[in-house]
């Protein structure tokens, strides 16, 4: 479902990604890990047609995102990291008002059920975003992935900020996503919930992919120490 | 798509209370101003109506003094005075040229405020010097009236910049941006739609407000369809073009503070700097020559025909013999010298009056020219035209007058010199000045031509550059 | 506090917004120069040329009737004064001459505005209105982001943490806002002050009325730099700052003054100049005609005139009882002007008092008064000048009618004043109000631009401290 075929991205002389390349297929979820600045954020607005890639290609439902940055798009749901929505809209007509962009038409009571499976609180479902904490936001983005049955899910540091409650909650909502099929690119700091959830994970270093495997081949004390090494870091304790 | 967008954008604006505040606003500032139009046209009316009782009054003691003297009754006046006399008639009792409100008067003030709209040209006396000027505080003139004209061209695009400045870059700043750059519609084209949804809000409500203020002030003015309607379509492309422009601001800069500085720097060069910036150089390019000058060398040529009176005589005589009836020169008065005279200042004031012309010409050739550099300018021009306020329109009542007052000398003059008495017959068959609009109301020209200033201004920018295929600048 | 001063400044110059501004401004500020430095030096040669040819035209008749050149009149032309070249003030909408003859109190004629095209209403560019409109822009484009943007880019608090006293900061970045625009408006008014003096008759021209002038407009941008920054410090982003500052300088600026015009309008409405000049000949009407023996009022005089020179017959007077009549109908149309004129002008006043009032939502109207007053280019002006040139008509036509009456017998047919004897009429002179005298008459002007420096001054030192 997603692929990136040797992205290189410049700004000048300073290089943000450099020959990166990987696969995510329906089902799995990869999460990249990396320090800040280490082109997590740019890998996942290459694919959001953001940024203009210098070469290379990505691709997504076997589409090249930079010819066909549209109809990518209907295939994709993206939650950034702060997911913002207009607080003077209950839930309902935020999902509502998306879902219609998006090309896609429900009644209200189609979009409750969605806004239920998401996990959000009935009582939530009319109620001014302004309301919301990080996490029912977060839920009314995964109800927009759900509504536009979207076979792609981008993920930018969606538990920074959310109490471990709110974290399993939505660790479960990917998890759930992931059995239906869908692909999930997650950019994260988490290393617990990136081992809790993934399949695979990448290890981001000023631009470059440096590790790449399956999830399942280390413990999350392994993980740790891989990615402390990549990172430089003496390991600590 | 369209009528999700649509949907949104109302409940967005009316929760945010913009509707309403928008709609009073407007309303607020065009009734207000509706009703200085309608004041100040009412206060024409009446000055018209009183000047004309007035002249009605005259006009009847003129007629029963003329009764009298032609059933051979004594009048107590003296000679001078008496209007069996053409020459009196023509000094004592001229006739009345009134130039009436149009029904959409009120629109614009324009240069009414500085003219009399009445006027009585006299036998004697030449028309250039004839005063038009109405009486006035000049600081009413220095600051302007709140007129509908004023808040058209300089409030309403002001209303529009506060209602567009951020439609994309609050966005931004709310962090809703991102989640619907990576939805499957193009960023530009939602704006646009937003935009679009929004020229049609605000328009239709300065339209609604604008049919108030016309049908509870001027009533009248509703019965002008077909100018009611081209004014209607020119308030729709000045708004269309303000619009285009936040459009573009929009797209480019996105930044809220940056787009509200640069549509107020857009503001001020289309409806200050560049109007104020013409006139100056209007004015120093074809300086109107001086009325001073001009006064001068006319009195100059008065004296020289003083000097040469009786050879003036002789030629017009000899031009109008008709006039001459076997009579001696030396039997020719005052008013005889006069009239030979002021056809020979006609002559040599000529070509004084043609350059004050051509210098007239040229100033409004520039205006033409370079009116097409500000749709405010276009806009204080049509709506001119419309309320029959521009300064053509009071130029071409001068030139009526003049016109006029050709008439009302020609048909007294020969009645001098054939020292024919002033009849009851001679009043009823008097001339009577009725004005008449004669200045093109090319309100639809002026439309077209805004729409045109904004479909080039969105098809210049609405390059590349601006199509970017990424939105990375847009997020930045 | 010097430290805050210099960070702001630095931060200014390095603004590509700010350099933009103030270089167009500064292109603009040369064009309205060089155009109106132009137009100045041909009007006021043109002045003087006509001056000089009109008294050429009065003292080169021949011999003629008093009288009648009384009818033949001339004309007086309002001097050009120096410190118009900065504000125009009203005289594109004043006649700049009036036609001084027998009977007739005429009004000042031909004014340019009447000679322009409608694009005359959107102003024209000239210094006036780049210190006026463009100047206090520049104020707000330098400071409605002086707090806004510290608590934008998250400063705001390290600055606080820093210990700077509230006071402090907020003078800092008010005179950092102020400097630069001190520096352009002082330069400005240097350059013109150079230009006068070098093109004008130094009696016409004072420095010290010049930098009175530059002291007020300055007060003014005080103004605007107070309400600029106090509206930062109470805005929640840069971008609502900007907009709420605009709105005030648009309220100032143009709302306002137009506002005022109607209310005045409603309040003071001006007669028709036809129902003025009706009430004027009706008023005429009732008293003396120096031309018709017969008036009532005419025969009054005859007989009072002859009863205090103890004769029976007006021949017998020892001067020309028609001279004296008509000096006597001049005197008494005269009087006729003046009380009408007084109404009007009471009017006027009453007028402008309303602009004055409406200072209170806006100083701009307080500066454009008192601007127009010391450029001696307002209304207050004109009136001053119309009132002088009456009384120089009236003196002119008792110069004319006394030479019928003490140079001519009654009843001498043909009688004719000799050329020589035209020369002796005085010439007009005007001089406009002192310094001190317009000062005087500004105090409720002065009053209110203070009152809008001071409290909104003490309003952002009170709220520097609570922010």
């Amino acid at each position: 479902m997603i692929r990136v075929t040797n992205i290189t991205k410049k700004y000048g002389d300073f290089t943000a990604l450099k020959d990166l390349s990987f696969n995510v297929n329906e089902g799995e979820i990869l999460c990249l890990l990396g320090a800040n600045g280490a082109g997590k954020s740019t890998t996942i607005n290459m694919l959001l047609n953001f940024i203009q890639p210098t070469s290379g290609v990505a691709m997504v439902n076997n589409l090249d995102v930079l010819k066909n940055p549209l109809k990518t798009k209907e295939f994709l749901t993206y939650i950034p990291e702060n997911l913002m929505l207009y607080p003077t809209f209950s839930a309902l007509e935020n999902l509502d008002y998306f879902t219609k962009l998006s090309g896609k038409k429900f009644n209200s009571k189609k979009l409750e059920m969605i806004l239920s499976e998401a996990g959000l609180e009935q009582q939530a479902h009319t109620k001014n975003i302004k309301t919301f904490s990080k996490g029912m936001r977060q839920k009314v983005g995964i109800a927009l992935a759900i509504a536009k049955e979207s076979k792609v899910l981008l993920l930018d540091e969606p538990t920074s900020g959310l109490d471990p409650k709110s974290s399993n909650e939505f660790i479960e909502l990917l998890t759930k996503m992931k059995n239906n099929g869908v692909a999930v690119l997650m950019a994260t700091h988490d290393l617990f919930r990136a081992k809790q959830v993934s399949t695979h994970i990448g290890i981001m270093r000023s631009g470059m992919l440096e590790n790449y495997s399956e999830s399942s081949k280390f413990s999350l004390k392994e993980l740790e120490s891989i990615y402390l090494d990549i990172m430089n870091f003496k390991n600590i304790g | 798509m369209f009528l999700n967008i649509l949907t949104y954008e109302f409940k967005l604006l009316s929760r945010s209370k913009w509707l309403l505040i928008l709609f009073f606003t407007i309303a607020l500032l065009i009734g207000f101003a509706s009703l200085n139009g309608s004041k100040n046209v009412d206060k024409r009316l009446a000055d018209i109506k009183e000047v004309e009782q007035e002249f009605f009054q005259k006009d009847s003691i003129m007629l029963g003094t003329l009764k009298k003297i032609e059933n051979g009754e004594t009048v107590a006046l003296p000679y001078w005075q008496l209007p069996s006399q053409p020459m009196t008639v023509g000094n004592r009792y001229p006739r009345l040229a009134i130039m009436h409100p149009e029904t959409l008067s009120f629109i614009a003030t324009g240069q009414s405020d500085m003219y009399s709209h009445f006027i009585s040209p006299k036998v004697y006396g030449n028309n250039f010097a004839l005063d038009y000027s109405e009486m006035i505080n000049p600081v009413q003139l220095l600051f302007g009236n709140f007129d509908i004209a004023f808040v058209l061209i300089y409030i309403i695009p002001l209303l529009i910049i506060a209602f567009t400045y951020n439609v994309l870059s609050k966005e931004k700043e709310l962090g809703t941006l991102p989640l619907l750059a990576s939805q499957p519609i193009s960023t530009h084209w939602w704006l646009l739609q937003k935009m679009i949804i929004r020229f049609i809000i605000f328009t239709t409500l300065t339209i609604l407000a604008l049919i108030l203020a016309i049908t509870v002030f001027s009533l009248e003015g509703l019965t002008n369809v077909n100018g009611l309607l081209g004014l209607l379509l020119l308030i729709t492309s000045y708004n269309f073009f303000w619009f285009a422009i936040a459009y573009i601001v929009n797209i480019k800069i996105n930044d809220s503070s940056k787009n509200a500085l640069t549509l107020i720097g857009f503001w001020l060069l289309l409806v200050l700097v560049i109007p104020a910036t013409i006139n100056q150089i209007g004015n120093t390019l074809y300086p109107t020559p001086s009325r001073l000058k001009m006064i001068n060398e006319i009195r100059f040529i008065k004296k020289e025909n003083e000097e040469q009176q009786n050879e003036i005589m002789d030629a017009y005589l000899r031009n109008h013999p008709e006039l001459a009836q076997g009579r001696e020169k030396e039997q020719f008065g005052f008013w005889h010298n006069y009239f030979a005279s002021e056809k020979v200042m006609e002559e040599k004031t000529k070509p004084l009056l043609l350059a004050y012309d051509m210098q007239l010409k040229k100033q409004q050739g520039l205006l033409m020219t370079f009116k097409f550099l500000s749709p405010a300018i276009v806009m204080q021009q049509a709506l001119n035209k419309v309320s029959a306020s521009s300064e053509l329109h009071y130029n071409d009542f001068k030139k009526q007058v003049f016109e006029f007052s050709k008439q009302w000398r020609n048909y007294l003059t020969p009645m001098l010199f054939k020292e024919q008495m002033f009849t009851v017959k001679n009043y009823n068959e008097l001339p009577a000045f009725m004005y008449e609009n004669r200045i093109k109301n090319d309100i639809w020209v002026n439309t077209l031509i805004i729409f045109m200033i904004s479909g080039l201004v969105l098809l210049s920018t609405t390059s590349k550059r601006l199509g970017n295929k990424s939105d990375q600048r847009l997020l930045e | 506090m010097v430290h805050i001063i210099r960070k702001e400044l630095k931060e200014l110059t390095r603004d590509g917004r700010i350099k933009i501004t103030a270089i167009i401004s500064i292109i603009l500020l040369v064009i309205a120069a060089i155009t109106e430095v132009s137009n100045y030096q041909k009007e006021s040669h043109q002045h003087e040329e006509s001056v000089s040819k009109e008294r050429a035209i009065w003292e080169s008749q021949e011999a003629k009737n008093p009288h009648a050149a009384a009818h033949y009149g001339t004309y007086i032309f309002k001097p050009k004064f120096a410190l118009s070249l900065v504000d125009g003030g009203v005289t594109n909408y004043t006649g700049n001459s009036i036609f001084v003859e027998a009977h007739n109190k005429n009004e000042a004629s031909f004014s340019s505005a009447t000679d322009q095209t409608s694009l005359a209403r959107f102003g024209s560019l000239s210094i006036n209105f780049v210190l006026l409109y463009l100047f206090p822009l520049i104020s707000i484009l330098i400071g409605y982001n002086s707090y806004t943007k510290e608590r934008e880019h998250q400063t705001y608090w390290l600055l606080k943490s820093q210990g700077v006293h509230p006071t402090k900061l907020v003078i800092g970045k008010w005179l950092a806002t102020f400097l630069p625009i001190l520096v352009l408006t002082t330069t400005v008014f240097l350059v013109i002050g150079s230009i006068l003096a070098n093109i004008s008759d130094l009696e016409m021209f004072k420095w010290v009325s010049l930098w009175t002038l530059w002291g007020l407009y300055l007060l003014y941008y005080l103004i605007i730099t107070t309400l600029t920054i106090l509206i930062s410090m109470w805005s929640k982003s840069s971008g609502v700052s900007l907009v709420s500052c605009l709105l005030i300088w648009i309220l100032f600026s143009f709302i306002t003054p137009k506002f005022a015009t109607n209310i005045a309008n409603v309040k003071n409405p001006y007669p028709s100049k036809s129902e003025f000049n009706t009430r004027i000949s009706n008023d005429k009407k009732q008293g003396l005609d120096g031309h018709n023996p017969w008036n009532e009022a005419a025969k009054k005089l005859e007989s009072e005139t002859l009863k205090n020179y103890g004769v029976e017959s007006i021949d017998k007077l020892p001067f020309n009882y028609v001279g004296y009549r008509m000096q006597k109908g001049e005197e008494h149309e005269a009087k006729v002007y003046q009380k009408h004129y007084a109404a009007l002008k009471t009017i006027a006043t009453k007028q402008n008092d309303t602009y004055k009032q409406l200072s209170f939502i806006s100083p701009f109207i307080a500066l454009r008064f008192l601007s127009m007053d010391l450029a001696n280019s307002s209304d207050n002006l004109h009136w001053k000048f119309s009132e002088a040139v009456e009384r120089y008509r009236i003196q002119k036509q008792r110069f004319l009618n006394y030479d019928i009456k003490d140079n001519s017998k009654f009843g001498e047919r043909g009688y004719k004043m000799t050329p020589e004897k035209f020369k002796n009429l005085p010439k007009f002179s005007f001089n406009p109000p002192t310094l001190i005298e317009l000062l005087k008459n500004n105090t409720q002007n002065l009053f209110f631009l203070m009152l809008w420096l001071v409290l909104p001054f003490l309003g952002l030192l009170m709220t520097s401290k609570k922010i």
